[in-house]
This record gives C-alpha cells, sequence and structure tokens, in this order.
C-alpha cells in the first residue's frame, strides 16, 4: 500500500462522507466571519504562537533534529510533534476539540524540518521527502552533485537554497494573510456539502490514481474512507494510525537489522537505552503530572 | 447488564493479536516473525490495558461511547450507506469510461440528485471537467485512466 491513498481515504475521503452524510455546512453561513472579524482573529491566531512560546521551540528543535535525520517524511513529523504537544498538555483529552496547540506544534515542527531536510540533502545527498528528492534532480538535471562536497565547491548556490526557502515562507505567510484576510477565501467553509462533494471526492480520486497510475488505489482510498469513517465514529485515532502506518516498514527493517547486529537485547545498548528512556517518560509524563496535581488538590 | 460497545471492541482486538502472535509464532523464518510478534504484543497488552480501563469505567471523557452517541443520533446509517453508494459509483464509471466521462457525469447525476439547480450544476460540471484535463492531462501529461470501455474502442 502507498501512503497517498490511505492518507486521502482515512482523512479526506472519511470527512468527505461524514459531511455529506450530514448534509449541513461546516459552518452556516450565517456564523461565517466578515474580512474585518477574519482578520482580526488572524491577529489573534498569530498572537496564540507568541502565547506558547515553549511549545513552539520544543517543536521547531524537534522538526529540526527530525529533518537532519534522513528517512523521517514529513507526515511522520508532524504526527510526533502533534502526539508531543498532547503529552505535555495538561489536559490531553481536549486536543482534537480545536485546541491551537494542536496547530502550532506540528505546523511549527513542519517549518523547521524543511530547513534540516535541505541541510541533509545538500550536505550528505539524502533527500527526506519527495519535494527535496525534487530539488536534488533538479540540482543534478543542472550538473550538481549534492554531497558534503557541495557545501565546499557550491557555497554561493547553498545559502542561495537556504535563503529562498527562509524568504518563501515569509512570503507565503504574508500570501495568506491576504487572501485569507482580505479575499475570505474561508467562505468556502460555508458551502453546501453536496458542492464540496462534486468538487472534492473526484480530486481525491483522482489524487489517489495517479502517484502509482493503478486504479487498485483508487479501492485502497474508499476502503480507508470506510476504515476512516469508522475509527472517526468509534472515536479511535486516526494520525496514530497513520504514523504506524508510516514507521511499519522502518520497525520492520530495523528491528530485523538490530537483531542481526546487536541480538535479541539489543534495546540495551546506550543509545537505544537513552531513546527508550525518554519514550517512557514521554508516554509517562502526561499521566504523572495529572496524577501529582490530584493528589495536591486534594492536599489543599 | 449493558455492556459497553468498546468493551466488546477490545475484546475483538486482544482475540485477533492472540491469533495474529500464534500465527505469526508458526513461521519458520525469524525474519519473518520478529516483526508481527513484536506488534502484535504490544498492541495485545495495550488493549489489554484499555480493556481494563474501560471496564473500570476510566476516562469518560473520551470513551467511545460518548464519541459514539455524540453525532449517531443526527445522521441516520442510511445516509451514510447512500454517500458510500455514490463514491462506489464513481469508482465503478471510472473503471467502465475512464476519469473523464466519469466526472461530468458524476457531477449532474450526483448534483442533481440532491437538489441542485441547472444554473449551478452546469458551471460546476464545466469547470471541473476542464481544471481536471487541463491539470492532470494537458499540463502534467498524466494519462488519467482511460476505462475500459474507451480501451476496447480503441480510444
Amino acid at each position: 500500500l502507498t501512503l497517498i491513498p490511505v492518507i486521502l481515504g482515512l482523512f479526506a475521503g472519511a470527512e468527505l462522507i461524514d459531511l455529506a452524510a450530514g448534509g449541513q455546512p461546516i459552518v452556516p453561513l450565517k456564523l461565517a466571519l466578515s474580512g474585518k472579524a477574519m482578520r482580526h482573529q488572524i491577529n489573534q491566531g498569530m498572537l496564540e504562537v507568541f502565547r506558547h512560546l515553549k511549545l513552539f521551540f520544543r517543536s521547531c528543535i524537534m522538526g529540526y533534529i527530525m529533518g537532519i535525520a534522513p528517512g523521517v517524511g514529513q507526515g511522520a513529523a508532524t504526527f510526533i510533534a502533534y502526539a508531543q504537544a498532547k503529552q505535555s498538555c495538561k489536559n490531553p483529552e481536549t486536543f482534537g476539540t480545536g485546541r491551537i496547540e494542536g496547530v502550532i506544534a506540528p505546523e511549527s515542527c513542519s517549518n523547521a524540518k524543511e530547513g534540516a531536510s535541505l541541510l541533509s540533502t545538500i550536505a550528505l545527498g539524502l533527500p527526506s521527502g519527495p519535494s527535496l528528492a525534487l530539488i536534488m534532480g533538479a540540482l543534478l538535471m543542472g550538473g550538481v552533485m549534492p554531497g558534503p562536497l557541495m557545501l565546499r565547491d557550491e557555497l554561493k548556490l547553498s545559502f542561495t537554497l537556504f535563503w529562498g526557502l527562509a524568504l518563501g515562507n515569509i512570503i507565503g505567510g504574508i500570501g495568506c494573510y491576504f487572501t485569507v484576510g482580505y479575499l475570505n477565501f474561508t467562505k468556502l467553509i460555508t458551502m453546501a456539502p453536496r458542492y464540496l462533494v462534486a468538487i472534492i471526492l473526484p480530486l481525491c480520486l483522482i489524487g489517489a490514481f495517479i502517484e502509482t497510475k493503478d486504479m487498485g488505489n483508487v479501492i485502497v482510498a474508499i476502503v480507508f474512507s470506510v476504515i476512516g469513517l469508522g475509527m472517526k465514529k468509534l472515536g479511535f485515532n486516526r494520525p496514530a494510525m497513520t504514523l504506524g502506518f508510516l514507521m511499519g516498514a522502518y520497525l520492520e527493517q530495523y528491528l530485523w537489522l538490530s537483531l542481526q547486529t546487536q541480538g535479541p537485547f539489543f534495546f540495551l545498548r546506550p543509545v537505544s537505552l537513552a531513546i527508550g528512556v525518554i519514550i517512557i517518560f514521554l508516554y509517562l509524563y502526561g499521566p504523572l503530572k495529572s496524577l501529582l496535581r490530584q493528589r495536591k488538590n486534594k492536599v489543599v | 447488564l449493558k455492556v459497553k460497545t468498546s468493551i466488546y471492541i477490545f475484546i475483538g482486538i486482544i482475540v485477533l493479536m492472540a491469533v495474529a502472535i500464534a500465527m505469526a509464532w508458526s513461521y519458520p523464518m525469524l525474519k519473518a516473525k520478529a516483526t508481527p510478534l513484536v506488534i502484535c504484543s504490544v498492541i495485545l497488552v495495550l488493549s489489554a490495558v484499555q480493556l481494563v480501563y474501560e471496564v473500570r469505567g476510566g476516562k469518560k471523557q473520551t470513551s467511545i461511547e460518548d464519541s459514539m452517541t455524540a453525532d449517531s443520533a443526527e445522521t441516520s446509517i442510511r445516509s451514510y450507506f447512500r454517500e458510500f453508494a455514490w463514491a462506489i459509483g464513481f469508482v465503478v464509471s471510472t473503471f467502465l469510461v475512464g476519469f473523464l466521462i466519469t466526472i461530468p457525469l458524476f457531477d449532474i447525476l450526483y448534483l442533481k440528485s440532491h437538489g441542485a439547480k441547472w444554473r449551478v450544476i452546469v458551471p460546476i460540471t464545466v469547470l471541473m471537467t476542464t481544471i481536471c484535463w487541463a491539470i492532470f492531462s494537458w499540463l502534467l501529461k498524466a494519462d488519467l485512466y482511460p476505462g475500459l470501455i474507451i480501451t476496447l474502442l480503441g480510444g
């Protein structure tokens, strides 16, 4: 199975079917914001980042580390950032109800990852995703060989790429501010679901088909729409499933490699042990924190 | 005694994982059995923990029961089946006549059956067909699936 049809089915397909079956728009027209109110909301949204600076920097650092590590995809990085934001939140059960931390963490991680991924692409010649593979292909076509020597021989070009990425993000942000704030594209969410289905469903299914030109992937997208809808209705975590899907192949490959090289107790090696301890700590951090708070409240 | 749906689900997952572990155990090669054994064991343990949690009635805000009852009352199962039938119809039609015929056909039939007016149906249909053709076939040269009938007719 390839990632795109699975993601399209689990998220876009499931949401679209749910919306269409409900028959109501995401936001009723009478509740849609005017241009001025929308700009106010955007400004408030920007301020939220400064109110969550700790989370912002933590997610950026995570994104940077994951970006340098070759092989960690964009999807995996954003889901891990979301999971750590949820784990470190005082009320993790409120995630999925529109908490701003759930937006800040994956977005800042995703943007930080892109810059770091460019570094690993240029310095090591290892692209971490399709967009960087495309950049690497363009460099190769232009006669530039990405790798350690590029930073010595093509320093000017390397910095052009870094600055291009940074400026691109800033210009993109300004563009979004004006298209959303002044042209008010968000009114699309007041559209009746029947129109959204007529527009989005064909695009989703073409998206599922186009990567491998295989009609089987269209069926995969439909099957995962059913699974996604079922998971949504039963309260199961769809990003967690996506993360499992993404990491499954790596897990199989590296588990076998570790077993071969270090034996069954490979996880007791210093680096593995340290990573294991960090994971267990992150897993237990939220519940322990709430347990301590409960005890503290009881004492008071 | 009313038993929560989530309890059945977690019992189902535990049984499924136990079967998967037993099957993986019988694989002759360690390379084949390593990953299923590790993953299924972890899922089995976590499902057992969650089952105990559900039986004891913990984590009330996010229990499966709550999320199911929250919106199931608003939308009937029939409407979900109807929407899935449209999606399956789209796929079947694509198999037969390809994307570029299915898209206008789907848009007209779907919108008309959902009560849209012709003055909205026609622009959406024309726009969608043009966009899909222009982006995928013309610009990206992506060769959208032509469909079984069109292929047999030599199109």
